[in-house]
């Protein structure tokens, strides 16, 4: 097909995909004559009238006018630096501006956690990976690991002694590589099926078994999420079968065993959570609501973190909201917890696509940022150290 | 206040004024923008109310009304494409993309012409769906897409070229396996 002919297609597409005729939602017209009268008459009554993501958006001015004040009245100690403090960032628990003990909750150093981040960075700029990296939780000793295949993020272990990441086989099929906290390849799993590409990233909590995304080039309706021996790639068993024109996304094994997931469309898109047993059986939806992460269980396997929007939240194996972590205007997601559960790791932006990590309790407090940078920091696991 | 004046001259209530007949006008094109390029109704609601308090707070940093839509364009592409990178953050590229396209995997056997180009359009990359988007749904010009998207005409011709490139192959996939 020439270029003209899929030109022609394309015009005809957006044509019948869009109704030029068709409204903006009246909701949007709404907001606007509401942001409008709102302004017009004074700020604190634009703050009260609009709804919460309009809240959220202007929250980062009120945050960054009360870190000022905090700062004067702190004193002069705030100007010295921070090892992990190498940029502009909002909110004075982002902005713990020193070392030095200090009587504000909100100003005090990150605290020493246990394990370690691995995350992957985009350098959007470039529009390019720029790789996988670990590093300390206050923002120190970076480290990158070389990926033998694809960008795609990687998973510690249970254990932190190794890090499942997709890779490239031979056949061009997508498959798992099996590393070690430095990179070197451990080992690569064999795939027992002719057909199935199979790359799995999510572990059981023993580490025996690993859970996979899988998908057949010939035969779409093999598309779902399988699990197999974490050692060899062998015994492997479907989990889901994944409805036509549908994905479904691991997300975590809970300390019982049990799998959660996101069904939603296959580009990635949000979609509710599920669950479904590990050694295999029903699955079942846990969520009506829509999410945009796959789930990630807390250690003892009753809370699930996961996000929507900009928004984080966390819930219970019921499926309800337990809490939804201020988000300080910004834009957060893809969290995972700490190895003692105390704490969620996550990223974070203000706009566009230049997501930092940042660390708090799961409600939302003691929030502090790990590391910032100009890239565009996703997909973060949060290990056991090695 | 007149359109004509510049966006951060007047009072607090003339500002508002002035942004709010703007962006009325604009506000359908806007949406049916940020559906073409998101494919999704609620999704493309979400960010052009995004746009909107963005636009907002940054009215007074334009000085000329009259390009108030390309101005207002930038900024909604710029929420599509975070949310396009938000979506598939988990994701990688080579996974979602290259081999579920060159298998056409992401094809169903019954899918008709419409749904295979909306299937490969759907796997375009977040910055190469929106210069399809531009291009083909909003007829823009190159240079005119490049002032939207704030970088040089030559990136936007390159990801053209590559968007449709990306596209011939998806397409082609789909073509033999007969869903065409």
């Amino acid at each position: 097909m020439a270029d003209h002919d899929l030109e022609l297609r394309l015009y005809a597409w957006y044509r019948a995909e869009i109704d030029d005729n068709q409204s903006a939602p009246s909701e949007l017209r709404t907001d606007l004559a509401t942001l409008a009268e709102a302004a017009a008459v004074s700020r604190p009554r634009l703050l009260e009238r609009w709804r919460f993501p309009v809240i959220v958006q202007l929250a980062p001015f009120a945050l960054a006018t009360a870190a000022v004040v905090v700062a004067l009245v702190i004193g002069m100690n705030l100007l010295l630096p921070r090892p992990n403090d190498v940029g502009p960032s909002i909110g004075p628990s982002a902005t713990p501006a020193t070392p030095a003990p200090s009587p504000t909750p909100s100003v005090a150093p990150p605290p020493v956690l246990e394990g370690r981040l691995l995350f992957s960075r985009r350098s959007e700029a470039r529009g390019t990976w720029t790789g996988m990296f670990t590093i300390a939780t206050d923002g120190s000793d970076e480290q990158q690991v070389l990926q033998p295949g694809p960008d795609a993020g990687g998973r510690w272990s249970t254990s932190g002694q190794e890090i499942a990441v997709p890779t490239t086989l031979p056949d061009g099929r997508i498959g798992t590589a099996i590393l070690a906290a430095d990179g070197t390849v451990l080992r690569i799993l064999e795939i027992p099926d002719p057909t199935l590409n199979v790359g799995c990233t999510v572990w059981s909590p023993d580490d025996t078994r690993l859970v996979c995304e899988a998908w057949d080039n010939g035969d779409p309706a093999r598309r779902g999420i399988y699990a197999v021996s974490a050692a060899d790639g062998s015994n492997l068993v479907r989990l889901t079968e994944s409805p036509a024109g549908i994905g479904d996304f691991p997300g975590d094994v809970s300390i019982d065993g049990q799998l959660v997931f996101k069904r939603g469309p296959v580009d990635g898109g949000r979609g509710p959570l599920w669950l479904v047993p590990l050694a295999g059986g029903q699955p079942v939806q846990l969520t009506a609501d829509s999410y945009d992460d796959p789930g990630r269980f807390n250690p003892d396997g009753q809370l699930i973190a996961t996000s929507v929007r900009t928004q984080l939240a966390i819930l219970g194996r019921d499926g309800i909201v337990v809490f939804e972590p201020n988000n300080q205007g910004r834009s957060d997601f893809g969290p995972d917890w700490s190895p003692d559960g105390d704490w969620i790791v996550f990223s974070s932006g203000v706009t566009g696509p230049f997501a930092d990590l940042y660390i708090s309790h799961p409600d939302g407090s003691a929030r502090f940022v790990v590391k910032t940078t100009a890239d565009n920091e996703i997909a973060v696991d949060w290990g056991r150290a090695p | 206040m007149s359109d004509k004046r510049s966006a951060g001259v007047g009072s607090t209530a003339e500002r508002a004024a002035a942004f709010a007949r703007l962006a009325d006008h604009h506000l359908d094109a806007a949406y049916h923008l940020a559906q073409a390029i998101l494919r999704d109704p609620s999704e493309a609601r979400d960010a052009t109310h995004d746009a909107l308090v963005q636009a907002f707070r940054k009215w007074s940093s334009l000085r000329d009304p009259a390009l108030f839509e390309r101005w207002f364009d930038r900024i909604l592409v710029n929420i599509c494409r975070n949310r396009l990178q938000h979506a598939t953050r988990w994701r990688a590229t080579d996974i979602s993309t290259e081999v579920g396209l060159a298998s056409g995997d992401h094809f169903g056997r019954a899918a008709d012409d419409h749904e295979v180009l909306g299937d490969a359009i759907a796997t375009l990359s977040p910055d190469h769906r929106m210069v399809v988007a531009l291009r083909y749904y909003r007829d823009l010009q190159v240079d005119e897409i490049a002032a939207r998207l704030g970088i040089p005409s030559g990136t936007v011709q390159s990801r053209l070229h590559y968007a449709l490139k990306h596209l011939h192959r998806a397409i082609g996939a789909a073509d033999a396996k007969g869903t065409v």
